[in-house]
């Protein structure tokens, strides 16, 4: 008995140390997990740069460089940095918006990514995370310390250093010294510069997308300044020649400025043997030119402008000279208005009339093939009835006959609209106007839509010369239904949407290129003369002119031609005046495509922005540009895209030349 | 095998002789405009309105109305009624027993809702298609408009066996009994009412559950208690009306 007892004890104090045992390998096993798991997190250290140097112009987009460092062994994630946008002030729900790019990080390694961001406030800190099958880094950045209320001035120099330029007093903008290397590839990121100065700069190593980047924002309203060195080399590298007004071919000794005298008064006599960069003029206007040597030259890029200044400022005797302050004031300039002066409307409404326009419901809605369907089906019945009244064929033979057609006409149908019923998944509508800028480019301002029929993400691809891309916010939407992923792969900017069933999101955004069509409109004594040179590769079609209170069908410029009108005045003072009073409503205006029209009216010409009705202050010219180069894509086949593009030139009349 | 004489004549009546016909175009000359317009019509609020995104909801709920309404009158014997022999002919003339007389009918209903679907379906799968609904959602449409078409026409072979010599009376009990289902459903709990239960049910919406003296039902829940009574009491009704006839 006592034995037995003893026995079943030490089984009970076996089985408890068993369990403790257990217990305590369990709880090790689960710290050694916990400590693991942090450690690999912490392996990941995230360091971050707000905008050149931790500058940024408020409001606009900035580059946002992410230095990755990796303690531990290779690893492949994905950074991800979650920027607010909207929010109260705006009167709109906030919403996120994700920049992500997959990054393979090797072991004991660091590794850097750009990426263009554009908070919509700065009260909301950036969140940059690292996302990886071993865990996930983040850190917080506060905008608030970096953020400017004016637009930067970068300095462009071979070396990181900031050189004893006087450029501060010459504007209130901040001075940020970058070298190449640090200048970003998107234009978008150059959102809050307003000027770029090259001082003996080395472009040699500047990369393709960077160069590209750069002659984008030049040319949808950047300025570029060029200053002078003894070290001429650096300005016949091929890199800077492309953006020089001038052929940079040596230096040049001067004894004395007459012409900075003329320009800058008597204290540029205290300029004397001064060393310049000698050039031929390629392009441009000779501001100021000594002995036949360019001086300074202005330079217009699409809406941009370039500035070359022969002399070297950062060397006595100019670094001495007291009015350089003025001289570099007139250089850097004020920053251009980047903004259209005729906005278009695009919003729910212009939207939604657009959808429900029959020519673009065709592209999304089998509605021949419906009706034809319909027609077949009842067609069919009829003729089971009349088969019923004839009495020809048996019952049963009818009743076959009767399921057959059911059942042929639902699935025939159902097939046909469910695969094969032209029903693509979505459509891509891009409605651009096209403005004219110098040297043959123009500006488009695009109105963008995905429509979608089922849930799925489009990705949205954007060619170069894009300045501005944003989406336009729903209201009253919620978080999801705004959000967007910016995805920075392959050095292309591309935008992932997500779009319900029967949805759509819009977007708007902004670009510069080259189109070389030229309006010219000259307003004689006796007459008014247009001259349309289209010399590019697209038709113009459908043109028009608003000139005086009337409207005047120009018919089409086909591609490669140049076509001259004349117009002569109505004769008198007083004519004149009343044709200036005299209103055209833009709305009268018909056009063969019913979306054109559509798009014309509401968004183009939006009644509420005043532009609906134009007055004989100034002359209008438009047309549609057939087959537009495509500046957007959603990449698939499954995918139909509608563009329409149209070129307007506004020529101010007389006097009142606001419009 | 020898077919129910009830479900004989019926088809003699309806198909044979065609008086059935004018049901089934009503049906579809009604539905297939609806169906066809709510592609590229616009409606009051421009904003929101998407026409195919709204087809498959818009064509099952008019089909659910249409066939509804069309069961109840076939069921009720408003087509061609001096055609058909009376419930006191087959029981005491014919001496058909309560029950065969009741299994007929009930064949014959079925088959009129079975017919009424079948003419529909295909202007029903092309706006599935169009729409991109998914087939568990086009399966579920049909059961859900079979089973409605069920649990109200039944009520128009109630309305037959209760007041079979009173015409007028049963003209004005089915549309009464209609529009008052429409009505009540509508003022007291809108997911009990089929054509918001299905908007919603096809939609993916939430329906706001039923809270009844301190218990809560969800909307899925009371809206198929519901119609399950509904049936049942139209069963029932059925039943005691044949019975009543059998006695008097």
């Amino acid at each position: 008995m006592s034995f037995g007892l003893l026995r079943i004890v030490s089984q009970v104090e076996l089985s408890l140390s068993v369990t403790k045992a257990a217990l305590q390998s369990c709880l090790i096993a689960s710290l050694v997990f916990i400590v693991s798991f942090s450690l690999h997190a912490d392996e990941i250290t995230i360091d971050a740069e707000v905008g050149f140097h931790g500058n940024f112009h408020l409001g606009r987009p900035f580059p946002l460089r992410v230095e990755l460092s990796n303690l531990g062994p290779p690893v492949e994630g994905t950074l991800e940095v979650t920027v607010w946008k909207g929010g109260a002030t705006k009167g709109l729900a906030a919403f996120a918006v994700y920049h992500r790019r997959t990054i393979s990080l090797a072991a004991q390694a660091r590794k850097s990514a750009w990426f263009t961001v554009d908070p919509g406030s700065i009260g909301r800190p950036l969140l940059v995370t690292f996302h990886s099958a071993r865990g996930s880094s983040a850190k917080e950045i506060d905008l608030r310390r970096h953020f400017s209320p004016a637009p930067l001035i970068l300095l462009l120099t071979a070396s990181n250093l900031m050189p004893h330029l006087p450029l501060a007093p010459a504007s209130p903008a901040p001075l940020v010294a970058v070298s190449p290397e640090e200048l970003p590839a998107d234009a978008r990121a150059y959102g809050g510069v307003s000027t770029v100065v090259f001082y003996e700069p080395s472009l040699r190593d500047l990369s393709k997308a960077q160069a590209g980047a750069l002659e984008s924002w030049l040319a949808s309203g950047g300025r570029m300044a060029v200053l002078g060195s003894l070290d001429y080399a650096l300005y016949q590298e091929p890199s800077i020649g492309r953006f020089l007004p001038v052929r940079v071919t040596g230096l040049k000794n001067f004894a004395a400025l007459a012409a900075m005298e003329r320009s800058y008064g008597s204290k540029a006599a205290s300029l004397k043997n001064v060393t310049a960069m000698d050039s031929t003029l390629l392009g441009g206007r000779s501001l100021i030119e000594e002995n036949g040597t360019p001086i300074l030259v202005e330079r217009s890029r699409g809406k941009g402008k370039i500035l070359y200044l022969a002399l070297d400022i950062g060397r006595p005797p100019l670094s001495r000279w007291e009015e350089l302050p003025r001289l570099l004031r007139d250089i850097l300039g004020a920053p251009v208005e980047s903004r259209s002066a005729m906005p278009t409307s695009w919003d729910e409404a212009v939207f939604t009339q657009l959808l429900l326009n029959p020519a673009l419901l065709s592209s999304y809605v089998p509605v021949g093939a419906f009706f034809m369907w319909m027609v077949f089906y009842l067609a069919g019945l009829g003729v089971v009835t009349w088969l019923w009244q004839k009495r020809r064929l048996s019952w049963r033979r009818l009743a076959l006959i009767f399921l057959s057609l059911v059942v042929f006409s639902a699935s025939g149908g159902y097939l046909q609209f469910r695969q094969g019923g032209k029903i693509p998944d979505g459509v891509l509508l891009a409605a651009t106007v096209l403005e004219p800028l110098a040297d043959g480019y123009v500006e488009g301002n695009s109105n963008i839509a995905i429509f979608s029929t089922l849930r799925r993400d489009y990705d949205l691809a954007l060619d170069g010369g894009w300045s501005d891309f944003d989406p336009v916010p729903r209201r009253g939407g919620r978080l999801e239904d705004n959000a967007l992923v910016a995805l920075e792969e392959a050095g292309r900017p591309s935008f992932r949407v997500a779009v319900k069933e029967w949805d759509h999101r819009l977007f708007r955004g902004r670009s510069v290129s080259r189109f070389p069509l030229s309006v010219e409109f000259d307003p004689r004594e006796d007459k008014r003369v247009l001259k349309v040179s289209n010399l590019t590769a697209h038709d113009l079609t459908d043109c028009w002119l608003i000139l005086a209170g009337e409207r005047i069908s120009l018919g089409d410029v086909a591609s490669g031609s140049t076509r001259t009108r004349e117009f002569p005045l109505a004769n008198g003072a007083a004519s004149a005046a009343d044709s200036r009073s005299r209103q055209v409503d833009l709305r009268d205006i018909p056009f063969k495509d019913k979306t054109r029209e559509l798009l014309f009216r509401a968004s183009f010409f939006p009644q509420e922005h005043g532009l609906a009705r134009w007055g004989g202050n100034a002359a209008l010219f438009f047309g549609w540009v057939k087959d537009a180069p495509r500046r957007i894509r959603a990449g698939e086949e499954r995918v139909s895209t509608r563009d329409f593009t149209l070129f307007r030139a506004v020529f101010p009349l007389g006097e009142d030349e606001d419009l | 095998m020898r077919l129910n004489p009830v479900f004989r004549e019926g088809l003699e009546v309806y198909l044979a002789e065609g008086h059935g016909f004018a049901a089934y175009f009503y049906v579809l000359i009604l539905l297939a405009p609806v169906v066809f317009l709510t592609l590229f019509l616009p409606s009051l609020d421009a904003q929101v309105w998407v026409g195919p995104a709204h087809l498959f909801r818009v064509s099952f709920v008019a089909a659910l109305v249409l066939i509804v309404y069309f069961s109840l009158r076939t069921a009720n014997q408003e087509f061609a009624p001096w055609r058909l022999r009376t419930v006191k002919s087959w029981l005491h003339e014919q001496g058909l027993s309560r029950g065969a007389l009741a299994r007929g009918q009930l064949a014959l209903f079925s088959l009129q809702v079975i017919l009424f679907v079948l003419l529909c379906s295909p202007l029903l799968l092309w706006a599935a298609a169009i729409a991109r609904a998914s087939a568990a959602a086009i399966v579920s449409a049909f059961l859900l408009l079979s089973f409605y078409a069920f649990a109200y026409g039944i009520w128009g072979l109630a309305a037959l066996a209760l007041w079979e010599r009173r015409f007028e009376t049963r003209q004005v009990f089915v549309r009464v009994f209609c529009i008052m289902m429409v009505f009540l459903t509508s003022v007291f709990y809108l997911p009990l009412n089929p054509a918001a239960f299905l908007l919603s049910y096809l939609g993916e919406k939430e329906m706001a559950p039923l809270a009844l003296w301190g218990w809560q039902w969800a909307a899925y829940s009371a809206h198929f208690t519901f119609h399950i009574l509904l049936l049942g009491a139209g069963l029932a009704a059925h039943r005691w009306g044949l019975r009543r006839e059998v006695y008097w």
